[in-house]
């Protein structure tokens, strides 16, 4: 048996009263196992797999907007962009689309000789700027034409089927490939970016990593970048926080360990399955889990990192047994390493659980487990306000939609003041003035909300030396 | 039959060749035990001196790891005790903590003796002569039925109390609080499911069998940095909370405390005739926030005393009015009247802003009147909201109906009855022919139409206020409040709302099925003008639909009485009745009628007008009635009063 990673399974509750059916949750931890990886997790350099980045910037008119307002903004004129009333300034602030081009630049210097970058930029439309490219001056002509590409409306669908067809044609399966969005609008045609998206996940498994800036629509963006579990969100409020996370995004694309990872879970037909959680390295509500025929369902990640753990949590709700253990489900890791030749590896663990008659130790409950079920529901919780806040912006809302927004920001504030983070029930309690006096909740602040609520507590975001 | 392959498994259950070796892949049952081989235990235990314990209860074995309840056993009599059994394996792992126990030598915690036994080992407890378990008296409590007079219950909380302050003092916490593990022995109170482990504060173990009914929400997440004492005053105050509403030993019905988010219920819905005083000390010791409970045990202890002190010194138990099922506290205090009271009362109801915006009318009535009967006179005081959708009649109707029928009721009752007046019946009756009178108005409407629901007919809340010196008669019905600011700023809720949620809860459905029912739990249950369908279709009054929660209150002169509807107060819409005490506190030097126009207008400023976004803007009526009662050697009149005599 595979001993690269460990595959740990926790319950939050390990024992249940014997005759009584419960909701459970199961968490599903994989971490390298250093005693078998030791060398290979500390050595660096010949390592690290060659990288394909696969690049895709918004270039439609509202990019013109600054990245963050200008206190001081010198008014030179007024318009129309993307059928909104716009003021023309003069600023020393850069825009969102400036931004853009930068970043993607110092991405560029960071390539390794064999590193390659795809480019792709959408308005309505899309263009592809340059396939598969090292870094050099073609690579960089081709980053600098963002600025004089598109001007149009938004659809990042368009864009999503030119990286389909490139994808198709390129072959260069020793690289790692994951594709970075950066997007500042409402997407008008989001079926058809989600269509794209997922024809993405299922065909070539790329992790998608989806930046928002603006007017962005964070749910949505979430829902591109889980099409696999590999895939991250980020919300890009100023210069600062675009280049990191474009640094981070390839830092962590050189850190790959495993390729070809997923996870496999199989179901006991006997369970009322119900959603499933990422819980590391960042949270992510995928939804509901739909198992197959064989009661199977399996997760693409793609890639893992060297030093992370991946964590998945599921709910289920076990229906009564006499006394005894009965496994739940199992769970199955499956992945190549290619740096020691490895493919094909699996490994697998049962979830299993006791129905017992002593009621003290159906009493017991499991920290580990229970710390993350908050963390988790809070991003869910948020999705849901997503919804509301949507009735809300166009008129739809109910007076009972109302109570229910005003209740759960005092929910909210409530859960982070008992966990005493002041930022967090800051930002609620900020939302929920502004609910109360403009009857609204800007997408901003859910978009801040939601990029929050993806963090696991504790963890510190990966940082570069050159970032001092 | 061919021989399995070698890393095959036969499944004894179903046949199968099983690649998993713990469960079967074809069946799913379990195949084989992990575990490692039963190792032998000792039956019997050498203590030294010729004395030896029977232990062939381990006859099978070392006991499961997580095995909860020690061994009672005896030896040479009269020796009793309890023994916990340890296996090699599980006494590596606990041996450290177990040593640290035996160490640490409190009065709350009984002395142990560790008994190496076959690489394990046993820990023997020996029971004191008088050692009284204290679960007796919890389950007797319980199982008398009129449940515990407040002052045992005091005693009771006061043992657990000193044993949880002992531990405090060593920086340990009674993490698995119990009420039945503890013993008591010569009036102290000694913990008993503590012999083998010991809690730190600012400290949470990985695994932690939590308590359904007691854990706090910090102990539910494993919040090992907000563990402190704070914790045990959650548990104290939960199991007081318990105590007094009756619902000991189980707690609350259903899934416990984490299942409907620790959003304990005001302690009035399940004694209706609470004391004042009792619930708010309670309420911040249940805070879910550690911060915000009395920082330590004896803080705690000594409110709660405060609070009974200041209400009565007995309290007993007697049967609730017919049909709850509840049992309510009452107080036996007579406390002769020897001043003179001054009642200052402002009021003040207005459409609120959303509606004004909306031309629509205040159906919100405001009535405050003198009653006087010979030398004898009566502040009635009067707040109804009438319900805004109905078919038949319109809110504002019945609001006006209601406050008139009330008041002409009263007056009437006064002259004709002599007293001492029966308040609970008078305003009984009052509020049934308001009712009446109410159905008897929409009848016009109602002549000619067919199928009427009888919700669809107008229909009004109300609470209302009879001063009679310093005692306040109230009676509610619906969600129109009266709440009591007391002299050190906080509210409390003296009524019990009249909505579908709160009459589930009182019926003791489990919290967390009416929290499910989100908004609808709010839906009127009790309501004038309530109406029910004959068989012919008639609708007629229905009398319990309409019936007051009664209660009596003897104010204090710093105290102020607040009777509003739910556009005033409205906890997450409104104000929230913290703001609510602070702001009656901040206006203390403003008169009545200032401080009813100042509530008023804050509670407007949290409504919306329409806008694009929101077409009919976000508000209620708002209306409120503010009393204040001061003895009348102390009184001085204060502009814009609106009544200002002595009683």
């Amino acid at each position: 048996m595979s001993e690269e990673f460990i595959l740990e399974c926790k319950l939050d509750q390990p024992a249940i009263l014997a005759g009584q059916s419960t909701d459970l949750y199961s968490l599903v931890t994989i971490r390298p196992n250093i005693s078998k990886l030791g060398a290979l997790l500390e050595s660096a350099g010949d390592t690290v797999l060659p990288a394909h980045l696969i690049v895709v910037v918004d270039v439609s008119g509202s990019m013109a907007t600054l990245i963050e307002a200008d206190p001081n903004p010198k008014v030179v004129g007024h318009g129309r962009v993307d059928g909104q009333n716009v003021t023309y300034i003069d600023s020393k602030l850069p825009s969102r689309l400036m931004v853009a081009i930068k970043v993607v630049q110092r991405l560029m210097e960071r390539m390794a000789p064999d590193d390659r970058m795809t480019l792709s930029a959408f308005d309505h439309e899309a263009y592809s700027l340059a396939v598969n490219l090292p870094a050099g001056p073609e690579l960089r002509t081709a980053i600098q034409s963002l600025g004089t590409t598109g001007g149009g409306g938004t659809s990042m669908g368009k864009a999503f089927q030119v990286v389909s067809s490139v994808l198709g044609r390129t072959e260069n399966s020793s690289h790692t490939r994951r594709i970075v969005v950066l997007t500042d609008g409402e997407d008008q045609e989001p079926a058809l970016a989600l269509s794209e998206a997922e024809s993405l996940g299922a065909q070539f498994r790329i992790p998608i990593y989806a930046f928002g800036t603006g007017t962005s629509r964070g749910e949505f963006l979430m829902q591109i970048c889980k099409t696999t579990l590999g895939g991250a969100f980020r919300d890009i409020a100023d210069e600062r926080q675009a280049e990191d996370c474009f640094s981070e995004f390839l830092t962590t694309q050189k850190n790959i360990l495993a390729t070809n990872v997923a996870l496999q879970l199989w179901l006991s037909p006997e369970i009322f399955v119900r959603e499933l959680y990422r819980t590391k390295p960042e949270i992510l509500f995928v939804g509901d889990m739909q198992p197959d025929s064989n009661n199977t369902v399996q997760f693409a990640i793609e890639y893992m990192e060297k030093n992370k753990a991946y964590e998945f949590l599921f709910r289920c709700t076990v229906p009564a047994h006499a006394a005894g253990r009965f496994r739940l489900a199992k769970a199955c890791l499956l992945y190549d390493l290619p740096t020691l030749g490895l493919v094909g590896q699996r490994v697998e663990a049962n979830i299993a659980v006791e129905f017992t008659a002593d009621a003290d130790k159906a009493l017991v409950r499991v920290g580990d487990v229970r710390k993350v079920i908050g963390q988790a529901e809070v991003q869910r919780q948020l999705l849901f306000l997503q919804q509301k806040r949507d009735a809300l912006a166009n008129g739809s809302a109910t007076e009972r939609d109302r109570t229910i927004v005003a209740r759960l920001l005092d929910e909210l504030i409530r859960r982070f003041d008992e966990h005493g983070d002041q930022a967090s029930v800051n930002m609620y309690r900020n939302m929920k003035t502004e609910f109360l006096d403009k009857g609204l909740i800007s997408q901003e602040m859910i978009n801040r909300s939601l990029a929050a609520s993806s963090k696991v507590e504790g963890t510190v975001a990966v940082q570069e030396i050159d970032d001092f | 039959m061919q021989p399995l392959e070698p890393h095959l498994v036969c499944c004894p259950h179903c046949g199968h060749a099983s690649r998993d070796a713990e469960f079967c892949d074809a069946c799913n049952c379990e195949i084989g035990e992990l575990s490692s081989p039963q190792q032998a235990a000792p039956t019997q235990i050498d203590l030294g001196d010729g004395q030896v314990v029977d232990c062939s209860f381990l006859q099978q074995g070392w006991p499961d790891l997580e095995q909860s309840e020690p061994f009672e056993v005896t030896w040479q009599k009269p020796h009793r005790g309890r023994l916990h059994a340890f296996s090699p394996q599980h006494w590596a792992s606990v041996r450290e903590a177990v040593e640290e126990r035996s160490r640490t030598q409190l009065r709350a915690l009984p002395p142990i003796r560790i008994i190496p036994a076959e690489a394990g080992a046993v820990v023997l407890v020996e029971y004191c002569e008088g050692t009284n378990p204290l679960s007796e008296l919890n389950s007797a409590a319980s199982s008398a039925g009129t449940g515990p007079v407040l002052h045992e219950i005091q005693c009771r909380v006061q043992l657990y109390g000193q044993a949880m302050a002992e531990l405090h003092g060593q920086g340990l916490v009674w993490l698995n609080f119990d009420p039945q593990a503890v013993e008591v022995v010569q009036g102290e109170a000694r913990i008993t499911n503590l012999d083998t482990v010991l809690f730190r504060r600012g400290e949470c173990p990985s695994r932690l069998r939590v308590s359904p009914r007691y854990s706090p929400p910090e102990v539910c997440r494993f919040q090992g940095g907000r563990i402190g004492p704070a914790s045990d005053v959650f548990h104290l105050a939960m199991y007081t909370y318990y105590a007094v509403a009756g619902l000991l030993p189980e707690g609350f019905s259903g899934r416990g405390l984490e299942a409907f988010g620790f959003r304990i219920p005001p302690l009035r819905i399940y004694v209706p005739h609470l004391p004042a005083g009792i619930w708010p000390v309670l309420a911040r010791g249940l805070q879910s926030d550690p911060l915000l409970r009395q920082a330590t045990i004896d803080e705690f202890l000594a409110e709660l005393d405060a609070a009974i002190r200041a209400i009565s010194p007995a309290l007993w138990v007697d049967r609730s009015p017919p049909g709850s099922g509840k049992n309510r506290l009452i107080s036996p205090r007579n406390r002769r009247r020897q001043n003179r009271w001054c009642p200052e009362i402002g009021q003040l109801t207005i459409a609120g802003a959303a509606k004004s915006a909306l031309g629509a009318v205040n159906q919100d009535s405001v009535v405050v009147e003198t009653v006087t009967h010979e030398s004898r006179r009566w502040q009635v005081m009067i707040v109804a909201d009438g319900v805004s959708v109905s078919r038949i009649g319109r809110g504002e109707i019945a609001s006006q109906t209601a406050c008139r029928g009330l008041l002409e009721f009263v007056q009437q009752a006064v002259a004709t009855t002599p007293g001492p007046h029966d308040w609970a019946s008078i305003l009984e009756q009052a509020c049934l022919q308001a009712s009446q009178q109410i159905l008897q108005v929409a009848q016009p409407e109602l002549a000619g139409l067919r199928n009427v629901a009888d919700n669809e007919v107008m229909s009004t809340t109300l609470v209302m206020g009879i001063l009679d010196g310093n005692v306040l008669h109230l009676a509610n019905v619906g969600d129109s409040r009266a709440y009591r600011i007391s002299s050190n700023g906080i509210a409390e809720q003296l009524t019990v709302d009249g909505d579908v949620g709160t009459s589930m809860l009182a019926e003791g459905v489990p919290p967390e099925q009416v929290q499910e029912l989100g908004v609808s739990a709010k839906s009127l249950r009790y309501c004038l003008g309530a109406c029910s369908q004959e068989a012919d279709g008639r609708l007629v009054c229905n009398p319990v639909r309409c019936r007051p929660t009664y209660s009596r209150w003897e104010l204090g002169p710093d105290e102020t009485v607040v009777l509003c509807t739910d556009g005033l107060v409205e906890e997450g819409v409104f104000l929230e009745p913290e703001e609510l005490a602070a702001s009656v506190t901040a206006g203390v030097s403003s008169t009545a009628q200032q401080l009813a126009e100042r509530l008023v207008c804050e509670a407007d400023h949290r409504q919306r007008v329409p806008s694009p976004n929101e077409l009919g803007g976000f508000g209620d009526n708002i209306s409120c009635v503010i009393l204040r009662v001061t003895e009348a050697r102390q009184t001085r009149m204060k502009p814009g009063t609106v009544k200002n005599e002595t009683y």
